[in-house]
């Protein structure tokens, strides 16, 4: 183990969320994008390549941006720091002279990491066997989503372990109400949602045209300021809170 | 020869854990003043004031009597109530910097089971920033004469082998300030015997060691100086071995069963030793002026009365009751 600070915390941190058991739940249910296509496949639908886009998009929007990216960044954001907080650890690394953002700035880019690493194959693979090829512009457009979408979501729930020990459970309401329901049901909150934000980062990267199989609800342009203002919060919240953190009694 | 080799080499030749910076260290201290810590309702600290300087210092107190509070407070992990604890003038909460010169060994048993021992004693020390990291871990894994099973994983270490890596993972930097959190938890005797050894050389040249423990014969062999803590409150202080006097010779209360009780009782009245006597189901309750002169008197008292002794109880002896005595002093 050699290297900087971040990289001697990003490794610890990586071999950490890789022990443990969620990590292969989270991969075991990143196979469905692949199961689905599978099923796809065998019930003719690849014959048509407006067919093949049409369900490649409902997939990576139904399935993938709205369940598995934000269960996965769950996951992993929540398990960066929640680990260390449960069970002690994370004493070993906090006493220590490191700038409390240097920790926050390994963890996160750990926790997208493994978010990015636990979804994608599966959207790959998925986009191999709908369209036989992964030289597809959807699957450019989506790929860049997920890669978006695993920074914000591991920032999100990374400071949501920092602020509460229920984080896990507080982030399954978030996924499954906000990013499930709401933000799709009323058009004023697609402005706070990561699914909308993927959406539109999807379309753009994609080069989607207008009319397509592939329409956000938001401008793309937009888009990038709002995440990058989430990125911000969430990742300057991460900070303040690590600076000011008790480390709880002794059980 | 490398440097890990020559670093290996020299710490299995004895060479003291130490750097060149002694001078620095005899001005290392940890001063807490009023420092209290409650949690809502709950006063886990209570209004404590003392400064430590090199050498060791015990932690006595029974179990929940705030002795982790105290050490989380000390490294900065817990803001305090009301008060100050400063580290060689500086607060120590919310100042990452003060761990250059602390370093700390938790009480839980958790360490990255994943990690090997030398891999996590080197964590420690490119956390510290050292300019030779490798050089240090090679340095405090032996210290704890760990070098052999170092390659292990942490995993498969027993209790004993967990407590001695993660005292290596502290010394790493080889800090001023040592806070120990009941570090012979599940050493064995021969374990115990050389961290007593290490950390009292250390503290001879200079390094503040703080350890806690609710064992007071733990304190026999290395502590100078000793904090009684109990129920969040400073009970008393001092060196080790008036802290043991006034506990041992401090009133006691016995059971006697013997051939003749209420020979025996006449006789006891009239020692100076004995506060009180009472007779009671056959027994005899004595209440000793202190257990030292009692005990001591006890067998003359019987031989003179002519009385046999069948049976002696000290009654109240839990470490609750003594340390409530202190604090009631």
């Amino acid at each position: 183990m050699s290297g900087s600070v971040e990289w001697t915390v990003a490794r610890v941190t990586w071999r950490l969320l890789l022990g443990q058991r969620r990590w292969i739940l989270a991969l075991v249910a990143s196979l469905l994008p692949v199961l689905v296509a599978w099923l796809f496949v065998t019930q003719g639908g690849e014959s048509n390549p407006v067919q093949q886009a049409n369900f490649f998009v409902g997939l990576m929007a139904t399935l993938v941006l709205t369940a598995l990216l934000p269960l996965a960044g769950l996951v992993h954001g929540t398990a960066a720091f929640g680990t260390e907080l449960d069970d002690g650890t994370l004493r070993y690394i906090l006493a220590k002279p490191v700038a409390r953002w240097r920790l926050v700035a390994a963890k996160l880019a750990t926790a997208a990491l493994a978010t990015v690493v636990t979804v994608l194959p599966g959207v790959v693979v998925a986009a191999v066997i709908i369209f036989g090829t992964p030289d597809n512009w959807l699957l450019r457009g989506f790929a860049a989503a997920v890669l978006v979408g695993s920074v914000l979501y591991a920032a999100i729930f990374l400071v949501l372990s920092l602020l509460t020990r229920r984080a896990l459970l507080i982030g399954l309401l978030y996924v499954i109400a906000w990013e499930g329901a709401l933000s799709r049901a009323f058009s004023g909150m697609r402005s706070l949602s990561v699914r909308e934000y993927a959406m539109a980062i999807a379309e753009a990267a994609a080069g989607a045209p207008v009319g397509g199989p592939l329409q956000a609800g938001l401008e793309s342009g937009t888009v990038v300021w709002l995440a990058v203002g989430m990125l911000t919060l969430a990742t300057a919240g991460a900070i303040a809170r690590l600076r000011v953190l008790e480390v709880a009694e002794e059980v | 020869m490398s440097t890990v080799t020559e670093a290996r080499a020299a710490a299995d030749a004895g060479v003291p854990f130490a750097r060149s910076d002694t001078q620095e260290r005899h001005n290392a201290s940890v001063t807490l003043r009023h420092a209290s810590k409650w949690y809502g309702n709950v006063v886990a600290v209570n209004d404590i004031t003392f400064e430590l300087t090199p050498g060791v210092t015990g932690l006595l107190g029974p179990n929940g009597a705030g002795k982790t509070t105290l050490l989380h407070l000390m490294a900065g992990f817990l803001k305090p109530s009301s008060g100050t604890v400063e580290v060689d003038g500086q607060p120590s909460w919310k100042n990452p910097e003060v761990y250059r010169r602390i370093g700390i060994v938790p009480e839980r048993e958790d360490v990255y089971p994943f990690l090997t021992g030398r891999e996590f004693v080197r964590m420690n020390a490119v956390l510290q920033r050292l300019p030779d990291p490798d050089e240090a871990t090679e340095r405090a894994v032996a210290a704890v004469e760990l070098t052999r099973a170092a390659d292990r994983r942490i995993g498969t270490y027993s209790k004993g082998m967990r407590q001695r890596i993660k005292v290596a993972g502290a010394l790493a930097h080889d800090p001023a300030i040592l806070l120990l959190d009941e570090p012979f938890n599940g050493m064995d005797p021969k374990q115990r015997l050389h961290m007593i050894d290490l950390l009292r050389a250390d503290a001879e040249r200079g390094r503040v060691i703080v350890f806690s423990t609710h064992i007071l014969e733990e304190l026999h062999h290395l502590a100078e100086q000793v904090l009684v803590v109990v129920s969040g409150r400073l009970a008393a202080s001092g060196d080790f071995r008036e802290i043991r006097r006034l506990m041992t010779d401090r009133p006691h209360t016995f059971t006697l069963r013997s051939t003749e009780n209420r020979a025996l009782a006449a006789a006891l009245m009239a020692d100076e030793s004995v506060a009180a006597v009472e007779l009671t189901d056959g027994r005899l309750v004595v209440r000793a002026a202190d257990r030292g002169s009692f005990t001591v008197a006890l067998p003359r008292i019987a031989r003179r009365a002519g009385v046999g002794l069948r049976e002696l109880i000290p009654a109240d002896e839990s470490l609750e009751s003594v340390f409530s005595y202190l604090v009631e002093r």
